[in-house]
């Protein structure tokens, strides 16, 4: 594959006076300086060169979805602005082949004055889009940003959502064969987060090359193929882009290791006195199978085979692994009040933005202070690897609460009034 | 617009050349830049086009009363009426002026955007005449009604000189402009001393008193004033005076080598807008 990008050994340094000064002078310090004139050496000691990016070496090749990650101040946004020819490199070159868009900010160049129909005008032609481009595509940029009816008023008037949306919407659009993207998606409701994600998947899908920087490791995660880890300007590593955000995270594989050996131990040693739930043998599955869930056990303080209201719970989820070539899952349990069988929870490593590597075997959950009313319910458990439903088991079992004093009253509420115990305070 | 399908290179440390093919693909931004300065202008004022009728006109009444009816400050010549050969130079004064002063302001004034996106550099100062010349073309519809109102036939060779003494004024202000620009990016100074400047500016050029005022053998040095050659230019045009092509030519010349100069300064620094900004 050929490279679309490539960045060879760019370094990037500022000088930072000591002065107490913003970055820009006045003449009056220049003035100053030459008075001093020979003398004035020791205002030259008090510079000092900060070295944003030393020796970056990479390369994107074509169709490629790449990520960068990294502290504040790591050199991320620096990197994207050479890239974006904003700042000159102190050395190195950089080569792109193909048309360049970047996106260093939502709606750059919105006018507060300007209505809506005005500014995708004015964005879209300062992001590169001609103005036949935006007439084309304006209706779909305006359809997809929602603000259909706010169109003819000024954007000072938007909230910040519309704001973004419709920024977001022309930026979108734009049709160009690489793109460079900072942290557009940290911006709006998380409905339209999700939109501008699948649409940023999509334009990875057409075949775009996109580089993309952001603080939102399941946005980097989902977006890239593989990542680059910047640190104090440098590169720290450049990988498959779980690799690289385990890194970042500070999850190192080999702690990861001795953290599953701990648990496992934990529960093998506790393993032969487990009220356990043993679903081995329940034939009414569905999904593809490749991974059989075996065992769930509520456990709460010693007390096994139950959980108790208030006090710290766990639940363990033992299953085989048939089908070797699934690597990562998404395990699920689902929470039913009994008997009416409604839904009121929803357990899953998923929303916890967390990944299970199919081969543990035995995956352990912890709820802080059970907030259940004691009574039985149901549970549901489910496990897929990317939409792939690999097993699922509907109404698998029950389990107890018990009750205990979770509001340290002494009054629990009815079990009529609910499942859900909230803990709050009430001031007046 | 931005056809730049072949490769792009980003090399350290290297000087652009004065790209006009890619000012030339950019010319839409330009338009657009205009577009945006003018339209949010006549937004939020309510007279909108009328400032720019009303400031020349406003101004030439009160330099009438001041500096003809008290000061007794002529026009240099019995036939021609102070308020329009006032009203004619603060035109075209205002015209310069205007664009000298959004021009030096408009790399700070876009300075949002400069951070954010690659465009050429150029094009903020450029777009930023377009506003003096929409201006101007308000007020030149002024003018003629002022010429109609006193009974003046203008001269032919003024009237064909206008465009041109524009194109001069706007040229001389866009290059003077482009060297304050980029150095009010580093020097904030600029901003505030560049109203002073002008004011000063003002006075030493013949806007609302005849070259004639100045002693014979000064004058010539008077055209190294861009704004000198215009607007005397247009005035001896209108008045049916003759002209001083010697001087119109110094002015054009001098207009030359501040172009030069500024468009020099201003790539020199481009590069380093962003760490300024």
């Amino acid at each position: 594959m050929k490279p679309v990008i490539e960045v060879s050994d760019i370094s990037k340094s500022y000088q930072i006076s000591h002065q107490n000064r913003a970055s820009y002078g006045t003449l009056k310090d220049d003035f100053a300086k030459i008075i001093k004139g020979p003398f004035g050496g020791r205002s030259e000691s008090e510079k000092e060169i900060f070295w944003a990016l030393k020796n970056i070496n990479f390369q994107v090749n074509s169709g490629e979805t790449f990520g960068i990650i990294g502290k504040n101040g790591s050199g991320k946004s620096t990197l994207l602005k050479i890239l974006s020819r904003i700042v000159d490199p102190t050395t190195g070159s950089v080569k792109i082949h193909g048309k360049v868009a970047s996106m260093l900010e939502v709606g750059t160049g919105f006018h507060p004055e300007l209505t809506g129909r005005e500014n995708v005008y004015f964005n879209g032609s300062i992001i590169g889009m001609s103005k036949r481009e935006i007439s084309q595509k304006f209706d779909e940029i305006v359809a997809f940003s929602g603000v259909e009816q706010f169109l003819d008023t000024p954007v000072k008037f938007y909230s910040s959502g519309m704001y973004v949306r419709l920024a977001f919407a022309v930026a979108a659009h734009l049709d160009s064969e690489v793109l460079i993207i900072d942290e557009v998606l940290a911006v709006g409701d998380t409905e339209f987060q999700k939109k501008s994600l699948a649409k940023m998947l999509s334009i990875a899908k057409e075949g775009k090359t996109i580089l993309f920087v952001s603080h939102g490791m399941n946005n980097v995660q989902e977006l890239c193929d593989r990542a680059m880890l910047l640190e104090k300007g440098k590169i720290k590593i450049i990988d498959r882009t779980d690799m690289v955000i385990d890194r970042y995270l500070g999850r190192t594989a080999t702690s990861e290791k001795a953290n599953r050996t701990r648990i496992v131990d934990s529960y093998k040693q506790i393993a032969g006195k487990l009220v356990y739930t043993d679903l081995s043998g329940v034939k009414s599955r569905s999904g593809r199978g490749g991974l059989k869930v075996t065992k769930v056990t509520f456990k709460s303080g010693n007390s096994t085979g139950k959980l108790v209201c208030g006090e710290d719970g766990e639940i363990w989820i033992e299953y085989d692994l048939t089908d070797r070539s699934v690597e990562a899952i998404n395990l699920a349990v689902g929470i039913d009040s009994l008997p009416d069988k409604h839904r009121i929870a929803h357990i899953s490593n998923q929303v916890l933005g967390k990944k299970i590597s199919a081969s543990s075997g035995l995956v352990k959950i912890l709820i802080k202070k059970v907030p259940l009313n004691p009574g039985d319910y149901g549970f549901t458990v489910f496990a897929d690897n990317s939409g792939d439903i690999l097993d699922w088991i509907k109404d698998a079992g029950t389990f107890r609460v018990e009750s205990k004093d979770f509001y340290e009253s002494g009054i629990l509420p009815e079990p009529d009034q609910g499942p859900l115990l909230l803990s709050y305070k009430m001031e007046d | 617009m931005r056809s730049l399908d072949d490769t792009l290179v980003i090399q350290a440390g290297k000087t652009d050349k004065l790209n006009l093919k890619e000012l030339w693909l950019y010319r839409e931004l330009i338009y657009f830049f205009a577009w945006r300065d003018i339209k949010v202008r006549y937004k939020q004022t309510v007279l909108g086009a009328g400032w720019a009728v009303l400031q020349p006109l406003l101004a030439a009444l009160i330099f009438t009363l001041f500096f003809n009816k008290v000061a007794k400050i002529g026009t240099g010549s019995a036939n021609i009426p102070y308020p329009v050969f006032a009203y004619l130079g603060l035109m075209y004064w205002n015209g310069f002026s205007s664009a000298l002063s959004t021009v030096s302001n408009s790399l700070i004034g876009n300075a949002g955007v400069i951070n954010k996106i690659y465009f050429p550099r150029l094009i903020p100062p450029i777009s930023a005449v377009a506003l003096s010349i929409v201006d101007f073309v308000f007020a030149t519809l002024v003018f003629f009604l002022l010429l109609a109102g006193y009974r003046i036939l203008p001269g032919w060779e003024g009237l064909a000189l206008m465009i041109p003494a524009l194109i001069l004024a706007m040229v001389a202000a866009f290059s003077i402009g482009l060297f304050f620009a980029a150095l009010n990016i580093k020097y904030r100074d600029v901003r505030s001393a560049l109203p002073y400047l002008i004011q000063i500016a003002f006075f030493v050029t013949p806007v609302i008193y005849p070259l004639s005022l100045i002693p014979r053998r000064f004058q010539i040095y008077a055209y190294l004033n861009p704004a000198t050659g215009s607007i005397s230019a247009v005035k001896a045009g209108i008045f049916h005076q003759s002209m001083n092509w010697t001087g119109i030519s110094i002015s054009c010349i001098s207009t030359l080598v501040f172009l030069v100069v500024g468009l020099r300064y201003f790539k020199r620094t481009e590069k380093r807008l962003p760490d300024y900004l």
